[in-house]
């Protein structure tokens, strides 16, 4: 073929090599590092319009899950009305995460009220989605209906049956979430049937690229005190722990 | 929390119904154009081309009268003189060299990396398992058809051409995805919240965002791979 020339390596040729290496990776570096630190922000705190569960009650878990939902949801919607999408659109998300533990975990009349509110929460996600912020607002009010009836549902609820130890692998690797539903870590492994608890990794640096953990802390809670998500051969298995850390 | 609210408007019908009509017109047009006015155009840039401009709507057409188009080379005698006009034109700078090196890349990418998006938003996967599906399919697809027919002009030893299409293609996806990735998991979320699912405006107003994220970070790895030699430009031939 005419006019094709055989690309020698000189020291400028590796040169620019190595600056194209290195130019990739940073890019990589720098959109996995934003990616890592949207997943992992606070959501916004609000104070919420709705009742909040009762600190006393049979199922301290889904009472924390609940008041934590409460006030995403009603940060989603304050921000919202108030013109802070990204405040609003990140709060929304962490509801959604809570919210579709909170089903998985519920029966009765709780689970009524938790499914009324993960399809108007999905429904909120929709409108904006299709550019209608005030449909979105709609369906975040009544999202906060609906944890209103599940604050009152918690008081005589009974807390979730942990998950059979035939299922424990199944949550290695699960994002963990906090209260107010922003990932605050993962699942490694759930251990000791006699007295089950579970290894988690806290950090903003966990699961980057979907297998990289880089910093963060490991540490050690009972079984109870965790929420599991339900889990899926792919997408996103969630579980939440119901206790405040400092992760 | 950074204030990203101003890009709501890329999930409004009033923009993305006619962003996307202009460029599904331009996209046909150029098709035409391609195959029967501006024929010195390599087979793979008639290919990435009107996937260019159906995506990028105004902007994609004015790249392509601004780079990939001699003007007066419908009024060129026969296909010698329309090659010659062609040569002198996208040969002129490193601006259109550079931007054809960029047109196989995100146009090849770009197909594949739309259709694995949309696929995983209907299986619902996470965030960095949809990352990595349109990588690998993006990645295969800018490879296997785009590159590939473009270095067929470059050797005849399909091994070789394979080689070539790798390289060339591996370096212009890293940059690619790093802006892509970018819209999908910092942008999107902080605007209208994560992964839309694709019968929704959010998912067209942002994808096409990401498509242009991902060139404009792209493009200085493809001045550089020109440069390097591993992908050439407008140009017939490979220049070092």
């Amino acid at each position: 073929m005419s006019g094709i020339k055989t690309v020698t390596a000189t020291p400028a040729k590796i040169g620019v090599v190595i600056t194209m290496w290195v130019l990739g990776l940073v890019l990589l570096a720098l959109f996995a590092w934003a990616t890592q630190w949207r997943t992992t922000a606070s959501v916004p705190t609000v104070q919420s319009a709705g009742s909040t569960a009762p600190a006393s009650t049979a199922a301290p878990g889904l009472a924390a899950l609940t008041t934590g939902l409460q006030q995403t949801a009603a940060s989603a919607l304050a921000n919202l009305r108030s013109g802070h999408r990204s405040d609003a659109s990140h709060a929304l998300d962490a509801a959604y995460r809570l919210a579709q533990v909170g089903q998985e975990n519920t029966s009765g009349p709780l689970k009524t009220a938790y499914v009324a509110t993960v399809n108007a929460i999905e429904t909120a996600r929709e409108n904006l989605w299709n550019g209608n912020p005030d449909a979105a607002g709609t369906q975040l009010t009544t999202a906060g209906q609906a944890l209103d009836q599940a604050s009152s549902a918690t008081q005589t609820a009974t807390s979730p049956e942990a998950p059979p130890q035939q299922v424990w692998g199944q949550y290695q690797g699960a994002q963990l979430l906090g209260p107010d539903g922003q990932v605050i870590g993962a699942v490694e492994a759930i251990e000791n049937p006699a007295d089950p608890t579970v290894h988690l990794h806290l950090g903003k640096g966990t699961g980057v690229f979907g297998f990289i953990t880089l910093g963060g802390r490991n540490t050690t809670v009972p079984l109870d005190q965790i929420l599991w998500g339900r889990r899926q051969i792919l997408g996103n298995v969630y579980a939440v722990l119901t206790t405040r850390t400092d992760g | 929390m950074v204030g990203l609210g101003w890009l709501a408007f890329l999930a409004e019908a009033w923009f993305v119904i006619p962003y996307y009509v202009i460029g599904v017109a331009g996209a046909v047009w150029v098709v035409s154009d391609a195959y029967h006015v501006n024929t010195p155009l390599k087979t793979a840039m008639r290919w990435a081309w009107p996937i260019i401009v159906l995506f990028f709507g105004p902007v994609g057409l004015a790249l392509y009268f601004l780079t990939a188009r001699a003007p007066g080379i419908g009024a060129a005698g026969d296909e010698d003189a329309k090659m010659e006009k062609h040569n002198a034109y996208v040969r002129a700078n490193w601006f259109r060299q550079t931007t054809g090196a960029v047109i196989h890349c995100v146009g090849g990418d770009g197909i594949g990396i739309i259709t694995a998006m949309i696929l995983a938003r209907i299986a619902q996967v996470s965030f960095w398992q949809e990352w990595w599906f349109e990588y690998l399919v993006g990645y295969l697809m800018g490879t296997l058809i785009f590159q590939y027919k473009s270095m067929t002009m470059m050797s005849d030893s399909w091994p070789r051409i394979m080689w070539m299409a790798f390289r060339g293609e591996w370096f212009s996806m890293l940059a690619v995805m790093a802006g892509m990735g970018l819209v999908m998991g910092v942008v999107t979320p902080l605007t209208i919240t994560a992964q839309p699912y694709p019968w929704t405006y959010g998912f067209w107003g942002f994808a096409a965002l990401g498509l242009f994220v991902g060139f404009v970070i792209t493009y200085p790895m493809n001045y550089l791979l020109i440069k390097v030699g591993y992908k050439h430009g407008h140009g017939m031939e490979m220049e070092h």
